[in-house]
């Protein structure tokens, strides 16, 4: 029943939250009229704007919920893992390189620096006995994003200045026109990531109790966890290159949809897939909105509902004397 | 047509880095019987659970089950052949307890499709044998110990392999909910033929549970018969370093073991 009410409520949201985001902007609240050549320039802005975030929300939700269930860890997402900021990096490089005439180069880079960083993070977090723990993990999360936005100020220092302004515009975490190309090249990318990780979804199910025990069920973990991190770091990378930089939606969205659509992941990925696209479509709006006619960076809007979401979450674990 | 061995190990060595845990183990599980493992903690038990399952690699020797060089298998004939009643399952998200039981269909789920029918018949077929129908929608948070671990032998059930693995199944559990385990697990080697093999450090319970034990002591195997000739006062003073008086029920003949602290 309570499921039931949940689709419906969410179905309900897939039409009013990409409404709201077409008819809001800083040019007024309402449908865009076509301008006086007959086209509707504006209509098209705000379509490929709520598309993006739709795009974006849904890969970092499902990232989320991907590395929630191989690490085992409540916490675990790709902005804290670590992941998007070394995809951030990645994507930077080639953008300070000037490698943005193909669009394929910009969602490889970050799929390459998101690598790299979740293998550092995982090497770093890991223990002698037994997998990473909880405050290993985020620990090295931290520390190595710091590390990347060191290095990524380096570059946007050392960068010809218009490169820089582009770059650093990107970085907030922002949804305002991402080139086309590289929308669509992003979406067919987040596409695959996503079919992929619910055609493992049984795999993930296993995998929730453990290494050893999914082993004992049937599982090829030896293959299989490094796959489900490579896809999951694969949507998170794509969704950076998308957007930049924005924290939480990872966090925030799984753990909501977990509580309304229940654990089991050939219906929880592609619900949290999509309630991930609506939640950063609506914190969008609310950017746009908030100090209009000024706009806010979205992850602004993420870190604000998130950073507390994640404290609280963290909060109970400790009272839970879980490690 | 089935192998008369649901286990065999041939001079079987495994090692975690320098350390040796196993020195050449001999061991062979009939199929169809029920086997137990006994031992001092850090005799090998669990790391021949981990060679047995291909969880780990041997160093040396052969392990095969029903014939199978176990890790050459692919996982889902694997999970056909073995399944495992692990010490602790660590549940951190709240499955109902038929989706647990799901888990247990893993390897046989077709990722396209989604469980189908036979897959559920199954998962009710065994929350059945093991008396969980009605916590179905309860989740396995929030079961007390002796329902999770119903619900873990449903799971290895669904499951179905011809040969089960328990791990300390009653370490956790009262008098009352390890004599009704213990029922369920003989009632699955009677009825459907699955092979069993017992660890636990609970003498009492696996010598009148087992036809046939195996005791193991610094990763060999020093005994190996029916409880009455695996377990002598002497051997036990040479494994355990203890006094333990095994006596005989006289109405049952049932085997009672108890240490002296003096």
């Amino acid at each position: 029943m309570k499921e039931r009410l949940f689709w419906v409520g969410l179905a309900v949201a897939a039409v009013i939250i990409p409404l709201l985001s077409l008819m809001t902007g800083p040019a007024g609240i309402g449908w865009p009229v076509g301008g006086a050549g007959g086209g509707n320039p504006l209509l098209i802005l705000r379509i490929e704007r709520l598309w993006a975030a739709l795009a974006m929300g849904a890969g970092l939700a499902a990232a989320g919920v991907a590395f929630q269930a191989i690490l085992r860890n409540p916490l675990a997402e790709p902005y804290v893992l670590g992941v998007s900021g070394g995809a951030s990096l990645g994507a930077a490089g080639a953008m300070s390189l000037g490698v943005v005439a193909s669009f394929w180069s910009i969602p490889f880079a970050a799929f390459i620096g998101g690598t790299m960083t979740l293998a550092v993070v995982l090497r770093l977090a890991r223990s002698d006995e037994g997998p990473p723990t909880l405050y290993g993990l985020i620990l090295s999360g931290v520390i190595v994003s710091s590390v990347c936005s060191g290095l990524l100020m380096f570059l946007l220092t050392i960068a010809p200045s218009e490169r820089a302004h582009s770059i650093l515009w990107w970085m907030f975490g922002n949804l305002q026109m991402p080139p086309r190309a590289l929308l669509e090249v992003g979406s067919v990318l987040l596409g695959l990531g996503l079919a992929g990780l619910v055609l493992l979804a049984p795999e993930l199910d296993a995998l929730t109790l453990g290494r050893e025990t999914a082993h004992y069920v049937g599982v090829r973990t030896e293959r299989l966890i490094p796959a489900i991190l490579l896809l999951a770091t694969l949507l998170a990378a794509v969704s950076v290159a998308i957007g930049g930089l924005i924290g939480f939606v990872g966090l925030v969205v799984p753990h909501a949809i977990r509580r309304l659509a229940g654990p089991v992941h050939r219906r929880l990925l592609p619900a949290a897939a999509v309630a991930g696209g609506l939640f950063l479509a609506l914190s969008d709006v609310v950017a746009r909105q908030i100090l209009a006619p000024r706009e806010l960076p979205v992850g602004v809007i993420t870190a604000l509902v998130g950073g507390p979401f994640f404290l609280a979450l963290l909060k109970r674990r400790q009272e839970e004397g879980v490690g | 047509m089935s192998a008369p061995w649901a286990i065999a190990c041939q001079r079987v060595e495994a090692a975690y880095g320098p350390r040796t845990v196993l020195h050449g183990v001999e061991w062979r599980v009939e199929a169809g019987s029920i086997c137990g493992l006994v031992g001092p903690n850090g005799a090998g038990k669990s790391t021949l659970f981990r060679v047995v399952t291909g969880l780990r690699p041997p160093r040396q020797g052969e392990v095969t089950v029903f014939g199978w060089a176990i890790r050459r298998l692919p996982a889902n004939d694997r999970a056909g052949l073995v399944g495992v009643v692990p010490q602790e399952i660590a549940v951190p998200v709240p499955f109902s307890v038929r989706q647990f039981v799901l888990l247990g269909r893993t390897a046989r789920i077709n990722r396209w499709r989604g469980p189908t029918r036979r897959d559920w018949e199954a998962v009710e077929e065994a929350m059945e044998w093991t008396d969980t129908l009605a916590l179905a929608d309860r989740p396995v948070t929030e079961l007390s110990g002796g329902e999770r671990q119903r619900a873990v032998v449903a799971m290895v059930l669904a499951q179905d392999p011809r040969l089960i693995l328990l791990d300390e199944p009653t370490s956790h559990l009262d008098v009352q909910h390890q004599v009704a385990l213990i029922q369920i697990v003989r009632r699955i080697n009677r009825e459907r033929g699955t092979t069993i093999v017992l660890i636990s450090h609970d003498l009492n319970l696996m010598a009148n549970v087992c036809p046939r034990l195996v005791l193991m002591d610094h990763g060999r195997v020093v005994a190996d018969g029916p409880p009455s000739d695996v377990l002598t006062e002497d051997r036990l003073r040479q494994v355990y370093h203890c006094t333990i008086r095994v006596r005989q029920d006289p109405e049952s003949g049932a085997l009672a073991l108890f240490p002296l602290f003096a």
